[in-house]
């Protein structure tokens, strides 16, 4: 009997994932604007209140897992770290399979109710495709400029909810968070824009609402 | 043909045999086999009393054939660690080590090959090595080397190095407990890995002297997980599924 | 053909784009670091590690024109394939390597692809990816000869693509020296593939080809416990 044959994760899963229980949110946005601090601050405030699970395709060290583990952040094994090979949105959009695999593998372990993929830094143009997640937060900060919203790009544009964050730079930047706000509505319509200081608001509280109200209405 | 001939000796008790090459080594078109049967329950190790240096044959270009079928009962064990073997410039070897383990029977595996004398690129190598557990093919695999050929000496061969050492441990129930162990210094690059069945192996590739002395200290302690405990079969495609459900 | 090319397509969503086929290991190290460094371990890389995907994919492809008629499919002993397959890895983490591709290429061509052969996979622990891809060749319309190509044809690229990303190269010039080795690669496909149509025809897939790389295989264990890498492999 060969050792592969006695251990199978998820053997018979080869499609793209089903529709379980768990909600898939992407987060995605450039380098540097909050997507780890985020994911670090939902999950702090989320997990006594479900079952969570992360998929990095950040660069993932030992010293990234221990600081979350340091931190309480989450137990190494619901972490998943998925190497992309220098071309961090193909591994979200173009080429879902090792992220669906990283998914499928928390899912068969943990049956969490709330997956959290994030995605490594890129640029305004990457989003995620809807094979791999449900819903999706861009992440922008005040510090590239208070014209990123009006640049648009579908991160800005189409994502399910655009985080504005750290505010709390607004006044040493010289940005205007009114106008953001005014170019992030006009553009998404009827999509939630939050402006947020995650520094000042570790809780990540507007965040969580939209999070929270996901895996409600999942569950119900 | 000049016949190679190699000498079986007894050299520590009855379970220590060495290979004696009596005419100096093999040469191009020399074909050798030798078939060992290791009865149920008995103990064997098998050395060799030098480097097997192989030199070209004077009248052909053909290589020097060496087979060796190592069958092994139930509840044997077999150490096979003759030293090194040196291909010298223009000359050609290939190697077939088969060995079948029956049921509780152990094995450890090693060889290590040399490119050239000192001073020499090195002539050409396949060495073969199948190791099958109860029947089950657990490893097959071929090493290329040719110091001529700059494709096997390149980043997908040898990496300019000239030696190329593997030390398997093999058999029902061995567990892959130095799978992880692992080492790079300028002179040598190493690593245990677990085989997908009961056996590990260790890759080594570097300076003779380095791939020699790796092989050694990490077979000390192949040695002694022979003696260790019998854990659980580590997972190779992760971690095991909980039953459905949950909160 | 134009099924057949899907499958030789890198946009073609099969996780490939994650590992780099060894390259990664070697550039961290300085031990391939130009156009010409590259084009020597594709050479080698297709003779010795390649040389065992190409023939592993043509049996595949053997293998499922053999079990085209549904009920044969799970009869064609995958998982004996799929040992062999193992026994010719002695790196645990190319091992993983391989079957993670696997898995990624079976969600796809399970779509794209879903004959007897393919389907047959999906029942089976995470396959190798040479006989996912091999199968899926069956299914779309390759040859044996064609699968052991297309096999050959993702060694040469994803090392070639991971070695631009890495090291900076003009893709112009990587293209040149990929060219150069498939021209080199297509008489190592047709031979490998005749020895894998031999085995299957037998029934014994001992007799496909052994061949690795020793630096590769070392390496690649190395690369598994290294901090920070960008690919998996």
């Amino acid at each position: 009997m060969h050792r592969d044959d006695l251990m199978t994760v998820h053997a018979h899963t080869p499609l793209p994932a089903a529709p379980g229980r768990a909600v898939r949110i992407g987060i995605g946005g450039p380098v540097g604007g909050g997507k780890t601090a985020l994911v670090a601050a939902l999950c702090r405030t989320l997990r006594d209140r479900m079952s969570l699970a992360v998929v990095t395709n950040d660069i993932y060290t030992t010293e990234d897992a221990d600081f979350l583990r340091r931190h309480g952040v989450l137990p190494d094994e619901r972490i998943r770290a998925v190497q992309t090979g220098c071309c961090p949105h193909t591994a979200i959009r173009d080429d879902i399979t090792a992220n669906l695999d990283a998914v499928d593998e928390l899912v068969a372990l943990h049956d969490p109710d709330l997956v959290l993929v994030e995605s490594g830094g890129d640029n305004l143009t990457a989003t995620f495709s809807y094979g791999l997640v449900d819903k999706q937060i861009f992440v922008v900060d005040v510090a590239g400029g208070d014209k990123v919203p009006r640049k648009g790009g579908p991160g800005v544009t189409r994502s399910d909810l655009l985080v504005i964050n750290k505010t709390d730079l607004a006044p040493l930047v010289g940005a205007d968070l009114e106008v953001m706000r005014t170019d992030a509505e006009r553009l998404r319509g009827d999509r939630p824009t939050v402006l947020v200081s995650l520094r000042e608001q570790p809780d990540a509280g507007p965040v969580v609402e939209w999070v929270t109200a996901l895996v409600r209405a999942r569950r119900s | 043909m000049h016949g190679w001939p190699v000498i079986l000796r007894p050299t520590g008790g009855d379970e220590r045999v060495h290979l004696v090459h009596a005419a100096g080594g093999p040469l191009g078109g020399d074909d050798f086999a030798l078939s060992v049967d290791v009865g149920p329950g008995a103990r064997l190790a098998v050395h060799s009393a030098g480097a097997t240096l192989v030199q070209p044959g004077a009248a052909t270009d053909a290589p020097a054939r060496w087979t060796v079928e190592l069958q092994v009962g139930a509840g044997a064990r077999v150490h096979w660690a003759p030293e090194p073997t040196v291909v010298s410039d223009g000359a050609g070897m290939e190697s077939t080590v088969r060995v079948g383990l029956a049921t509780g029977a152990v094995a450890t595996v090693r060889e290590i090959v040399v490119l050239g004398r000192h001073g020499q690129r090195g002539g050409r190598h396949a060495g073969t090595t199948h190791v099958a557990v109860g029947g089950v093919p657990l490893l097959a695999h071929t090493t290329l080397l040719d110091g001529a050929d700059p494709g096997l000496c390149g980043p997908a061969g040898t990496g300019g190095a000239r030696a190329v050492g593997t030390l398997v441990r093999a058999g029902a129930g061995v567990v892959a407990t130095l799978s992880g162990r692992r080492g790079e210094t300028a002179d040598v690059r190493w690593a245990w890995s677990a085989l997908d069945g009961p056996g590990e192996v260790l890759m080594a590739v570097g300076t003779p002297a380095a791939v020699a002395a790796v092989l050694d200290a990490e077979g000390r302690g192949a040695a002694g997980a022979e003696d260790g405990p019998r854990g659980a079969v580590a997972a190779e495609r992760g971690s095991p599924v909980p039953a459905p459900g949950g909160s | 053909m134009l099924p057949v090319l899907l499958l030789a397509d890198s946009r073609l969503p099969s996780g490939g784009h994650g590992h780099s086929g060894g390259v990664e290991a070697l550039v961290d190290r300085g031990l391939l670091r130009t156009a010409e460094d590259l084009e020597l371990f594709l050479e080698g890389r297709v003779r010795t590690g390649g040389r065992v995907v190409a023939a592993a994919a043509a049996a595949a492809c053997a293998l499922a024109e053999h079990a085209e008629h549904a009920e044969h499919a799970d009869r064609a002993g995958w998982a004996d394939w799929d040992a062999a397959v193992s026994a010719r890895t002695p790196s645990a983490a190319l091992r993983a390597a391989s079957r993670a591709q696997g898995a990624a290429l079976l969600r796809t061509v399970s779509l794209a692809f879903p004959a007897p052969a393919v389907t047959a996979l999906r029942a089976l622990p995470r396959v190798h990816h040479p006989l996912v891809l091999g199968a899926a060749a069956a299914a779309a319309g390759a040859s044996p000869a064609e699968a052991a190509g297309l096999a050959l044809h993702h060694v040469v690229g994803g090392a070639s693509t991971a070695a631009v990303r890495l090291l900076g190269l003009d893709p112009l010039r990587v293209t040149a020296v990929a060219a150069g080795v498939a021209r080199s690669a297509d008489p190592v496909a047709a031979e490998a593939a005749a020895l894998a149509v031999a085995a299957v025809v037998a029934g014994d897939p001992t007799v496909l080809p052994t061949e690795g790389s020793p630096l590769t295989d070392v390496l690649a264990e190395l690369h598994r416990a290294s901090e920070a890498t960008l690919f998996a492999s």
